[in-house]
């Protein structure tokens, strides 16, 4: 309803204060036709129909659910919304679900009676109603529709048809027949109709009256609701934005009432109000609103003058699914900023308050960096946020929805943003704020090292900000045309259900333990965030939250980020993956400077593919010290191939194994080659490298690198058309690589020499662990003592269980967990999931609980410079590797749990060879929902799983 | 108003450096210093500094340590009672006195309050290294690359617990006894004054870091109490 494109309020409807609990906006509305949205099915429904298309118009979804024909309700509605609210007509009491559109209703989804159901159906219909007259009250069959047989009560010419507004006599009338025969009530005869249906071998029978009828049904409005409320859930709506309406919510002649089934579990936390009679009241929890349809229409006439005047979407406070920030959050802003960052795979959004006069935000564009060498660093972009908006002197609360990647923002501004997970690299904004601290509706074009186009609308104190950033001025100005022609609330809706169908393909439950799975989300949210799905993904130590790091791509990436992606969405690893893909040249060439062969990785990268890192580093204790690691931490190599290996476990990906992962395995697996030394007796060696404890350098022979390599020319030889005499050297390099194992204990030496050092304990001397050691004992006495930084045996025994020695975890463990300073934030998930492999679930639930509470709680001191990425990956990788034993071996998932006694279960969303899974763990075992089929493996040892 | 310097000159033997520190931050503030008579031990003329202290445009008040108490008698007096900033001349300073680079050291445990903003205010226009001692008891439990993680963990350090004027200060920082590494720190790098934020308490058990760095500095220490951190100078 708009003139010239001014809104002008809605004229006809019935003006009222509403109760408090419908005061606010709501996302979606559930609602029954007959008596709450027309008084009954004769009424002119113009009003409701300009209504209905209006809301649709800005956004909200609309669900009729009712009894009756499809084509009933849509003949007195005649409503055709264009979106990008939906209106759902859901029929024939729970049997039908149709999608209003401009040329009608179009179904969705139906409930088809098999004909041994339509025959119970029948057979039911005819023994209630015999048993009926055989008590002496006769009924009628009056229709035989979909799913259901509806049996009148009252054949009665005087009530035919009556009209809502006589329920009262109408259910008077009723219950005095039916006592008049002996028939004690409306109830009786719904149990005598139940009754008759389990006979006829419906056990699922539902059975519901309207108090002239009862009906045998397939469904009831319950299904339908069950159906709305999983529709929205796929669409980011949840039940705590959804208003549920109705006219029968209370008891009615004994039985509940027929709205009453609209309240499925799945709505616990929705607002449900009443518009009808109740004779016997509500039910706890539902609003009673009186004043039939003109008072529903009251409450939508109210969500439009809302929605018309920008009010600002609520998020629904699903604790389960919410960072709450308060306004005194004792946490520093800077890392506030970046616990809350909104990312969308291209563009990072740190999120500061919309008025705080600190600088804590910033925005970062995956792989746009700027600078050379080692200084090279992901470019600071213009801030969306900040442009034009004055800073205040106060802050809000803040909450940070990890289910829709919205973040919402009270006093003194009130504001809503989001970076759109659906069109990566636009942004959009809602802001109530004082009028002076906002910005004059204006175009504004910022460039930098990328370019940002804004456009910002006021109403008064509010405004509506949309923006779109790209490598270029043109780039930008045309995603931004897009999407103001797609208007907030569509973009709104496209984006909250694209994060529902990440989290669908993403999410890990843990029932049990709710601060940790809270916790695990937020590391899951950011994992989804920080990594785009197409082209290419440059993701740095700190993803896009943070400058820390400077962007520099480590195995972090490689090792530790990839592998949720891979099991999760693949695309997204593809897209790392072919990050490496494009530096093949540069490594080539870092190898060839060094007089080897095949492709050297950095193990520090950015742009170029060159080596970024620092030669040189101020320490905490002041000193100046050389930094060795991009001379010398060479596993980087094989942790790339170990990537690639990873992503063709969980895809299968033929065209990526044929081609570019084919490339990599080979040119890894030739810088192995070129780099190994045999010594006299024939054994090879690498000399002179860093491992993953990089507490000491240099080393020979690591333990972690030697496995690798090793496992890298295995993988590279077993490729496709390698030629023979390549083939052979690599297979016999591998057999002569040392790894330091020994037999007689079970234990790896982590490098040449590492026993002789001083064996110090660092479990025994340090006041606590996580500890940088070399802080404690000094870099030299560290140095030579038998402490480690973090996990490295251990990597072996995570990353490549299959190349360890059998039973090896044990002893190794039982080793280097004690010498682990844990000084390095990878370390103690590596360490929480094969502790959880070794069934030691106290220090392995320790363990977890730091890396899950790494940047909540800013154990590092630097969360404000980004969250840490990896230890979010090494979470996942805990849960999923450790505690659920999931393991790719070739078409088929090995499962092999670790489940704690105080969790009840575990819940994986994965994505295995193309296909979606959902993995149940629980005490009583492992099972699968969809096309997956779950078996005890032969030996018993584990559970297998398999496409049926 | 121009504001002021109190140059409070106890005795012919350290009025030289009073007078001479008190010029050389009334140079960086543009203020003049008035000279006044505040005998060693004589409690009177403390109150009078103090009192003499609260007019209008003081910007700070400079006075000689000495005696038994690291502050001296007079000094400890005013220095816990001024609500100004004051500035305890070492005895045997070296002249003339220059102020080219401040040492401020930062405790930086979760309760600590940021650096007085009065800090930066008196010391505009030098250069300020901040210090933090990160004590055997309280050591950072990652490291991470150490090639970034000093500077991404500077910066969230300084964000914190130094807010003001970001791009002036650089973070030194050491591992051992804050009290042993303030004075030697501030020698090593050069810093003409040692700047501390202080809550006024002499008390046994506090203030260990403000006693050792006045009984170690060989340099001027300015110590700007907490409670007026904000107050500009002069106000």
């Amino acid at each position: 309803m708009t003139r010239n494109g001014v809104a002008t309020p809605f004229r006809t409807a019935a003006r009222r204060t509403l109760p408090a609990a419908l005061r606010r906006r709501f996302e979606a509305v559930v609602f029954d036709w007959d008596g709450t949205a027309v008084p009954d099915r004769t009424a002119d429904a113009a009003e409701l129909r300009t209504l209905v298309e209006e809301l649709c118009a800005l956004g909200l979804d609309l669900a009729v659910v009712t009894g009756t024909h499809v084509g009933n309700v849509d003949d007195q509605l005649r409503a055709r919304p264009a979106g990008p609210g939906r209106l759902l007509l859901c029929a024939n009491r729970g049997s039908e679900v149709f999608e209003v559109g401009a040329d009608g209703p179009a179904l969705l989804h139906r409930r088809v009676a098999t004909p041994a159901e339509d025959a119970a159906l029948d057979a039911a219909a005819a023994a209630a109603l015999a048993e009926l007259g055989r008590r002496g009250v006769a009924g009628e069959l009056v229709s035989a529709r979909l799913n259901r047989r509806k049996l009148d009560l009252i054949p009665l010419r005087e009530w035919a048809d009556p009209p809502k507004a006589r329920l009262r006599e109408l259910l008077a009338a009723v219950e005095l027949r039916l006592r008049t025969a002996g028939v004690a009530g409306l109830r009786e005869a719904a149990a005598i109709a139940l009754a008759a249906a389990q006979a006829a071998g419906l056990a699922e029978a539902r059975v519901t009256s309207d108090a002239k009828h009862v009906e045998i049904g397939l469904t009831d409005k319950a299904d339908a609701a069950r159906w709305v409320f999983a529709d929205l859930d796929a669409r980011g709506i949840g039940a705590g934005l959804v208003a549920v309406a109705g006219d029968e919510f209370g008891p009615l002649g004994g039985l509940p009432g027929s709205d009453s089934l609209l309240l499925v579990a799945e709505a616990a936390r929705s607002t449900a109000f009443s518009v009808g009679l109740e004779p016997h009241g509500v039910p706890p929890g539902v609003v009673a609103l009186g004043g039939g349809a003109a008072a529903f229409r009251s409450v939508l006439a109210d969500q439009l003058a809302r929605r018309r005047r920008w009010e600002l979407p609520e998020l629904d406070r699903d604790e389960r699914w919410t960072l709450e920030l308060a306004a005194d959050d004792p946490r520093p802003l800077r890392a506030q900023a970046a616990l809350l960052t909104l990312a969308d795979g291209r563009i990072g959004t740190r999120s500061a308050p919309l008025l705080d006069p600190e600088d804590a935000g910033g925005v970062l564009y995956a792989g746009a960096y700027a600078g050379r060498g080692a200084e090279v660093e992901l470019a600071a972009c213009p801030d969306w946020t900040r442009a034009g908006i004055a800073a205040g002197s106060r802050r809000g609360a803040r909450s940070l929805d990890l289910r829709t990647g919205l973040l919402r923002e009270t006093a003194p501004a009130s504001a809503l943003r989001f970076s759109s997970l659906s069109r990566p690299g636009t942004v959009a904004l809602r802001a109530s704020a004082p009028v002076e601290a906002l910005p004059r509706a204006a175009r504004r074009l910022r460039s930098g090292p990328v370019a940002l186009a804004l456009r910002d609308r006021r109403r008064g104190d509010r405004l509506e900000r949309l923006g779109a950033y790209a490598p270029d001025t043109e780039g930008a100005l045309a995603a931004l045309a897009a999407a103001e022609a797609a208007g907030f609330e569509r973009l709104l809706g496209e984006h909250r259900q694209a994060w529902a169908r990440r989290w669908r393909g993403a999410d890990v439950v843990v029932e049990g333990d709710p601060e940790l799975q809270r916790a695990v989300r937020f590391a899951l949210f950011h994992l989804i965030g920080s990594v785009a799905t197409e082209g290419e993904a440059a993701v740095g130590a700190r993803g896009l939250s943070g400058p820390a790091y400077l962007g520099h791509v480590f195995w972090d990436s490689d090792v530790f980020v990839l592998p949720f992606l891979a099991a999760t969405h693949p695309a997204a690893a593809r897209a790392m993956l072919e990050y490496r893909v494009r530096r093949l040249p540069a490594a080539r060439e870092a190898a060839r400077r060094l007089g080897r062969s095949g492709a050297r990785f950095p193990w520090e990268s950015a742009a170029d593919g060159s080596d970024v890192t620092p030669p040189a580093a101020r320490l905490v204790t002041g000193e100046l010290a050389r930094i060795r690691t991009g001379e010398l931490e060479e596993h980087i190599v094989g942790d790339v191939a170990w990537s690639a290996a990873c992503y063709l476990d969980w895809t299968g990906d033929d065209a990526f194994a044929a081609g570019a992962g084919r490339e990599l395995f080979l040119e890894t697996a030739r810088y192995w080659a070129s780099r190994a030394r045999r010594d006299g007796s024939g054994r090879a060696h690498l000399y002179g490298v860093i491992g993953p404890d990089e507490y000491h350098e240099p080393v020979d022979d690591n333990a972690y690198t030697n496995v690798l390599a090793r496992w890298n020319l295995r993988r590279a030889a077993a490729c496709a058309d390698v030629e023979a005499p390549e083939r052979v050297a690599w297979l016999r390099l591998a057999d002569d690589l040392v790894d330091g194992y020994d037999e007689a204990s079970g234990i790896y030496e982590q490098f040449a020499g590492f026993f002789a050092l001083d064996d110090l304990v660092i479990a025994e001397v340090a006041p606590h662990r996580p500890i940088a050691a070399e802080l404690l004992l000094g870099a030299e006495r560290t140095a030579g003592a038998q402490v480690l930084k973090q996990a490295d045996v251990l990597m072996v025994h995570l990353l490549l269980p299959d190349e360890a020695a059998p039973d090896s975890l044990l002893p190794n463990l039982d080793y280097y967990e004690p010498r682990t300073a844990h000084g390095s934030s990878l370390s103690p998930a590596v360490h929480a999931a094969l502790l959880a492999r070794a069934g030691r679930y106290r220090p392995a639930l320790e363990a977890l609980r730091i890396a899950a509470r790494l940047d909540l709680d800013d154990l590092t001191g630097s969360t404000g410079g980004g969250v840490h990425l990896a230890t979010m990956g090494g979470l996942w990788q805990a849960l999923a590797l450790g505690f659920a034993g999931v393991r790719p071996r070739g078409d088929r998932l090995v499962v092999d749990p670790r489940l704690p006694p105080t969790w009840n279960a575990l819940e994986l969303a994965l994505s295995f060879r193309g296909e979606p899974l959902r993995l149940r763990v629980d005490h009583e075992g492992v099972s699968a929902e969809g096309r997956w089929a779950v078996a005890r493996s032969g030996t018993n040892a584990h559970w297998e799983v398999t496409l049926r | 108003m121009k504001a002021t310097v109190l140059a409070a000159v106890g005795d012919e033997h350290t009025g030289g450096s009073v007078r001479a520190a008190a010029d050389a931050l009334a140079g960086l503030l543009g203020a003049e210093v008035v000279t006044v008579c505040a005998p060693a031990g004589d409690m009177a003329a403390a109150e009078a500094l103090v009192e003499a202290g609260e007019s209008a445009g003081v910007a700070a008040l400079v006075l000689a340590a000495g005696g038994a108490h690291p502050l001296g008698q007079t000094a400890a007096a005013v220095a816990t009672r001024s609500r100004r900033p004051v500035v305890i001349v070492p005895g045997g300073l070296k002249l003339p006195v220059l102020l080219r680079c401040v040492l401020v050291p930062i405790e930086g445990a979760a309760a600590t309050l940021p650096t007085p903003e009065g800090i930066f205010e008196l010391t505009r226009g030098i250069e300020v290294l901040a210090l933090h001692v990160l004590d055997a008891s309280a050591l950072p439990a990652f490291t991470d690359q150490p090639q970034h993680e000093r500077a991404a963990w500077a910066r969230e350090f300084l964000a914190r617990y130094c807010p003001h004027d970001l791009a002036r200060v650089r973070l030194e920082s050491r591992v051992g006894r804050a009290a042993e590494l303030v004075p030697l720190v501030a020698e090593q790098l050069g810093c003409d004054l040692v700047a501390l934020g202080w809550s006024q308490e002499l008390a046994p058990g506090r203030a260990a870091v403000v006693r050792a760095t006045l009984e170690g500095s060989r340099v001027p220490v300015l110590l700007v109490p907490a409670a007026v951190a904000a107050a500009a100078p002069g106000a």
